[in-house]
């Protein structure tokens, strides 16, 4: 049952009117088969006619056939994969479509199946076909591709030899770049350049090369397959061994471009230029600043010379003026002698202008006290006057001379008057308080002491005896610094012994000692019969004012209070009571000297406390002393000791009398 | 190009899939570890807009500021009826501006000084701009996988199968204003039958799937044909408003009947404690898809009494039947529907579930009783399937930058076979074009010389061929056509169609190569 029609068509196509059910429907635009029917819509025939005859003509060149009979299909791992495909001159720059078109040409060509057909003879087994499959599995697929590239037998590993550097150091250095450029990790290898490229360019291409990442790598080369191994072990073992085969390559293959940038860093002249400029403007910088610093160096050299220019010629203009002064005056010295000369000659050729002898030795005295009192002027004048009127003016001159050295005297005497009242008034008086004040027999006895203590060769010495000083003295109103200890030691060291107050302090003291033992019978009255305080005054004053009052305060014991002895009956009692006290402290009357009289009422504090404290108690003075106000511990030593004489002296006494 | 992702988005959840190196889709987990996103926002009061799982949890205490289920409202204005306002807003926990048709959201700022009033602060959102907020979030998960700064993700996303066609455009500019580019955007449960690679086979046997969609809000129900790897939507019916929300409602009536039973208090009286309830129950129902059975722990529900109660699977099934009763019944008015108006649907091959919530055991059970002759699909996680989906589907894409909106496309298809042979050698007859291939199509087909024909066209230099389709056959001549050396002719056979005055004329080209 045939039906429809036929219309025939241009270029051999049929058309044919069909009568097919067909209906509509609403697909969903999901699915792979309804994307399959789309495309095939969407572009008909768009795969399949990439791959159609006419666009693999042109892909690749023709391949020898006899090279590619020549191949053994065992030896593949040495073949070029790419020149089997007719890729020779592509080759690593082939895209995965060239190696396609050409893989499929080669196949329409060599197909064995195409070759029968023609009617040509082949070894199933020993094929040269089998050569393109594998050239197609190993370019054909990216990874297997690169490891082929990495060890492509037409590139070359070789390094740029000196004599080609020699003769095209840009051409040769551009060509080897370029050549190892392809194995670069990074797209976009910077060029080498040329002769004029600038310093960042440059840089940036040794930069580039001194880290360069090399994606090439030695797999292909690998002695034995890892899929090979018969068990796990063996193919581990192959496996490491390939590694270390890889690795091996890959530090030789790094090696051999690091010696080929090397190689061109040391023979760029760009570098040697760029370093040469460096070090031209670095020693250019050097340069400035040495010149600046020998500018600077230069400039205060001058300023110094002309300094001691100006400071010698000034010297030399005051040496010139000292000169001159010395020369004038000893002009006027020889005028002065001259004059005298003259006056002198004249006078003796008038013989003195005498009437007499005693007018003569009077003249001849007077002639010498002009000579010594005229200065030059009067000099001239007088002689010049002296050949005019002979003896008056001399005698003029002799009166004049006589009155000079009247008023001369006069002067002299008026200013040592003065001196004398003006030191008299202000300083002596200050320093004497002072000095006397500084120097209390007290601290006299801590200097010897002192000095004692620290010998000659301590450090700071005298700094150390004033600290001493002024620790240890008791009324320290007045500081000692190292200088007074030092005056005063020296003044001590200088001066006569005999007159040191010292001395006399001694002296006193050892007569006051004599004095109690002799009078110890009084004084144990004075106690016991409670006499008042003046007779104790007295006494003090007996000790400190020494031998001269002796006979004086005998009497005055004897008499007690009615017939007082001069210093202390002129007092008032209270006076007489103040006074020693304060001598004692400021005039340094001797060494307990310091204390004031005791009260009964101390006196019996005292005594009181001495019972209270028994010898065994631990710091039994200070307690004794805490005991009586207004008394220190040493009042209160001083006090008992002086007791305790006068208990002796008196038992003495007694003994003496039976 | 890769990798690229299939996006479900619905009311209640969202979730992401990505295709892996192997081809194979993978759902991708959000931060909380959930391969689901919940499809909530919540807007912080001053600049802070949150999405997912913590939004969520915070919509409980500040429903004011929150948005939730408001895909819903992604339609054009015009699609939006009243009837569907008025549903919708039920479900919405904020202001709804039904003018403006923005969420309103508002914030209570407490006063700083105690004589001043609280300031109230609001946002106006509108649905397209939370639905952009929510693929962001899902955004973030894709740049776990997807590393290229240039290049937008390329992502497929899904949309129910009952939304007008210029609700595709609308979100296909929300995903591209997210930052997706959007490769298509296909119907759930076309992307769903895509999960189960239904029809990948491209077996020329019909196969008839049925889809169930049961979701957060609304259920949906549609019917496919399956031939040839192509698939042809036959029917679809929906919204129907069963979904999650009823069944934790059932099993919300449930606990407040046992609470007043218990303690003579209302909850109802109280939205907070409504809240938690339904919080507790949907958790619970969540459990009970997997677990036998579970502990239904309320904290302090009201009056500071709380609630505890143990649930079983059996008594929560129990619970539900009504509301499965209620879907079944829907099936099968829209399964009598269908078959009304395509005589073929007769049987039903394979049914897809798919919508969170036609995980439920017993909601299977029922559907797998209802059809026991047909294969039920559920091996994915039925809120997943979708998601994988259309990442199945961006594998297929050929042109992934060229976006495809539309959801279907009006084709030819033949009706039956065609087949061509040389001379009279029928015994060799090649088939060109299957049952249910889409027109126009080109072939190349190589035909071996029939033996009694190599003397005959040898010298008029004309092969001829006989073409037959149905009952139909037809004799074409080519000329100039040589006997190939192989014997085997090489030919191109090109169905095209001719239109003629509106009546489409099939047309045969055959050139021989």
């Amino acid at each position: 049952m045939t039906s429809g029609t036929v219309t025939t068509t241009n270029g051999g196509a049929v058309e044919v009117q069909l009568p097919l059910k067909v209906a509509r429907r609403r697909i969903e635009r999901v699915g792979f088969a309804y994307f399959a029917q789309r495309r095939q819509f969407l572009a008909p025939g768009g795969v399949e006619r990439s791959d159609s005859d006419e666009k693999l003509e042109g892909v690749g060149e023709e391949v020898d056939i006899s090279y590619l009979k020549s191949l053994d299909p065992k030896e593949w791992k040495d073949q070029d994969h790419y020149a089997i495909l007719g890729l020779g001159k592509l080759r690593y720059e082939a895209s995965d479509d060239d190696i396609r078109r050409a893989y499929r040409r080669m196949v329409l060509l060599h197909h064995p199946d195409k070759r029968k057909a023609k009617g040509e003879e082949v070894i199933q087994d020993d094929d040269y076909f089998t050569c393109i499959t594998k050239a197609y599995e190993i370019l054909g697929t990216s990874k297997p591709r690169r490891s082929f590239d990495s060890v492509d037998p037409e590139f070359d590993d070789s390094l740029p030899s000196q004599n080609d550097i020699d003769g095209d150091y840009f051409g040769v250095f551009n060509k080897f770049f370029t050549l190892n450029g392809r194995w670069s990790e990074k797209a976009h290898v910077p060029a080498f350049g040329q002769v004029d490229a600038k310093r960042e360019e440059v840089e940036r291409f040794y930069n580039f090369w001194y880290d360069f990442k090399s994606w090439r790598e030695f797999s292909y080369l690998d002695e034995e397959d890892k899929e090979k191994g018969q068990d796990r072990d063996e193919r581990r073992w192959i496996e490491k061994e390939n590694r270390a085969a890889r690795i091996k390559r890959k530090k030789e293959e790094m090696s051999r471009i690091r010696t080929l940038v090397d190689l061109a860093y040391n023979n760029d002249k760009r570098i040697q230029r760029f370093k040469q400029e460096e070090k031209d403007r670095k020693a250019a910088a050097k340069r400035a600043k040495m010149d600046a610093a020998q500018a600077q160096k230069a400039e205060a050299d001058r300023a110094i010379r002309e300094a001691a220019l100006a400071k010698e010629k000034a010297e030399k203009a005051e040496q010139k003026r000292i000169e001159q002064i010395r020369i004038e005056r000893e002009q006027q010295k020889k005028l002065l002698k001259k004059e005298r000369k003259t006056l002198r000659d004249k006078v003796k050729d008038c013989k003195y202008y005498a009437k007499n002898d005693k007018d003569q030795l009077k003249h001849m005295e007077g002639t010498e006290k002009i000579c010594e009192t005229f200065n030059l002027a009067e000099l001239q004048t007088l002689n010049k006057a002296m050949e005019t009127k002979g003896r008056e003016s001399f005698v003029a001159a002799l009166q004049t001379a006589d009155q000079k050295i009247a008023a001369e005297l006069e002067e002299i005497n008026q200013t040592q008057a003065k001196k004398l009242v003006s030191a008299a008034v202000t300083p002596k008086g200050v320093k004497e308080v002072k000095k006397g004040e500084l120097w209390s027999n007290e601290n006299v006895q801590l200097l010897i002491k002192a000095v004692n203590l620290f010998p000659a060769g301590t450090a700071q010495r005298w700094d150390v005896i004033a600290t001493f000083i002024n620790q240890h003295s008791p009324g320290n109103t007045v500081l000692v610094n190292a200088r007074d200890v030092l005056n005063k030691a020296k003044a001590l060291q200088n001066t006569d012994h005999s007159k040191s107050s010292l001395k006399t302090q001694a002296n006193d003291a050892a007569f006051a000692s004599f004095e109690k033992s002799k009078k110890d019978v009084q004084t144990c009255n004075d106690i016991t019969l409670g006499e008042e305080t003046p007779a104790q005054a007295s006494k003090e004053n007996v000790k400190q004012n020494g031998v001269d009052h002796k006979g004086n305060n005998q009497s005055a014991k004897q008499n007690g209070n009615s017939a007082a002895p001069a210093p202390a009956a002129e007092a008032t009692p209270a006076a007489a009571a103040a006074a020693p006290a304060t001598n004692g402290n400021s005039a340094g009357g001797g060494g307990g000297s310091a204390s004031k009289t005791w009260t009964k009422e101390e006196q019996a504090l005292l005594e009181q406390a001495i019972k209270t404290y028994p010898t065994t108690t631990p710091d039994r003075w200070d307690c004794i002393a805490a005991c009586i106000p207004n008394r220190s511990k040493k009042d209160c030593l001083r006090r008992v000791k002086e007791l305790v004489e006068l208990v002796n002296s008196k038992k003495e006494a007694q003994a003496a009398v039976k | 190009m890769w990798p690229r992702f299939g996006i479900k988005i619905g009311n209640s959840t969202l979730c992401i899939a990505h295709v892996r190196a192997d081809g194979k889709a993978e759902v991708i987990a959000n931060k909380q570890g959930d391969r689901v996103s919940q499809a909530c926002l919540l807007w912080d009061g001053v600049s802070e807009i949150e999405c997912g799982l913590t939004a969520k949890q915070k919509m409980a205490t500040r429903p004011r500021q929150a948005v939730a289920h408001s895909f819903q409202l992604l339609q054009p204005k015009e699609q939006l009826t009243e009837e569907k306002l008025a549903s919708a807003l039920r479900e919405i926990p904020c202001d709804f501006d039904k003018e403006e048709l923005v969420f309103r959201m508002e914030h209570t700022v407490p006063s700083e000084k105690e004589d001043q009033d609280d300031r109230v602060v609001t946002k106006d959102l509108s649905a397209y701009q939370v639905t952009v907020e929510l693929l962001r979030a899902e955004l973030e998960l894709a740049h776990q996988y997807h590393t290229d700064g240039e290049q937008a993700p390329i992502a497929v996303l899904s949309i129910p199968s009952y939304y007008p066609a210029p609700a595709y455009k609308l979100l296909a500019e929300a995903a591209q204003t997210a930052g997706f580019h959007v490769a298509q955007i296909i119907a759930e449960p076309t992307a769903a039958v895509l999960g189960y690679s239904i029809g990948e086979e491209q077996e020329e046997q019909r196969r008839h799937v049925l889809t169930i969609k049961c979701g957060g809000l609304y259920s949906d129900i549609a019917f496919y044909a399956v031939q040839n790897g192509l698939f042809v939507q036959l029917a679809t019916f929906g919204p129907f408003p069963i979904g999650g929300r009823q069944f934790t409602e059932a099993l919300v009536q449930f606990i407040c009947e046992e609470f007043r039973r218990k303690y003579k208090l209302d909850p109802h009286e109280s939205r907070r404690s409504i809240a938690k309830i339904r919080t507790a129950a949907a958790n619970c129902k969540h459990i009970l898809t997997t677990m036998p059975s579970t502990q239904l722990y309320i904290d302090s529900l009201m009056d500071g009494v709380d609630f505890n109660a143990q649930m079983s699977r059996a008594r929560f099934e129990s619970l539900i039947q009504p509301v499965i009763n209620n879907l079944i019944q829907q099936l099968g008015e829209c399964v009598e529907q269908a078959q009304k108006e395509h005589p073929g649907l007769s049987t039903i091959d394979d049914i897809v579930l798919l919508g969170a919530t036609m995980q439920i055991p017993k909601l299977q059970a029922a559907v797998g009783a209802r059809f026991p002759d047909a294969k039920l699909h559920n091996s994915h996680s039925a809120d997943e399937v979708v998601a994988i989906g259309c990442a199945r589907q961006a594998v297929c894409l050929i042109e992934p930058l060229e976006q495809q909106l539309h959801k279907d496309d009006n084709c030819l298809v033949a009706e039956d076979d065609l087949y061509i042979w040389h001379g009279n050698d029928e015994a060799n007859a090649k088939l060109v074009l299957g049952r249910g291939s889409v027109l126009p199509a080109k072939i190349r087909i190589s035909l071996p010389q029939s033996e009694e024909g190599k003397g005959a066209e040898g010298d008029n230099g004309a092969a001829s061929f006989k073409l037959r389709t149905g009952e139909s056959e037809i004799l074409a001549r080519l000329p100039n056509s040589t006997t190939p050396e192989d014997g085997l002719y090489q030919l191109e056979v090109e169905v095209d169609l001719d239109d003629k005055d509106g009546n489409v004329v099939p047309l045969v080209r055959l050139r021989c190569m």
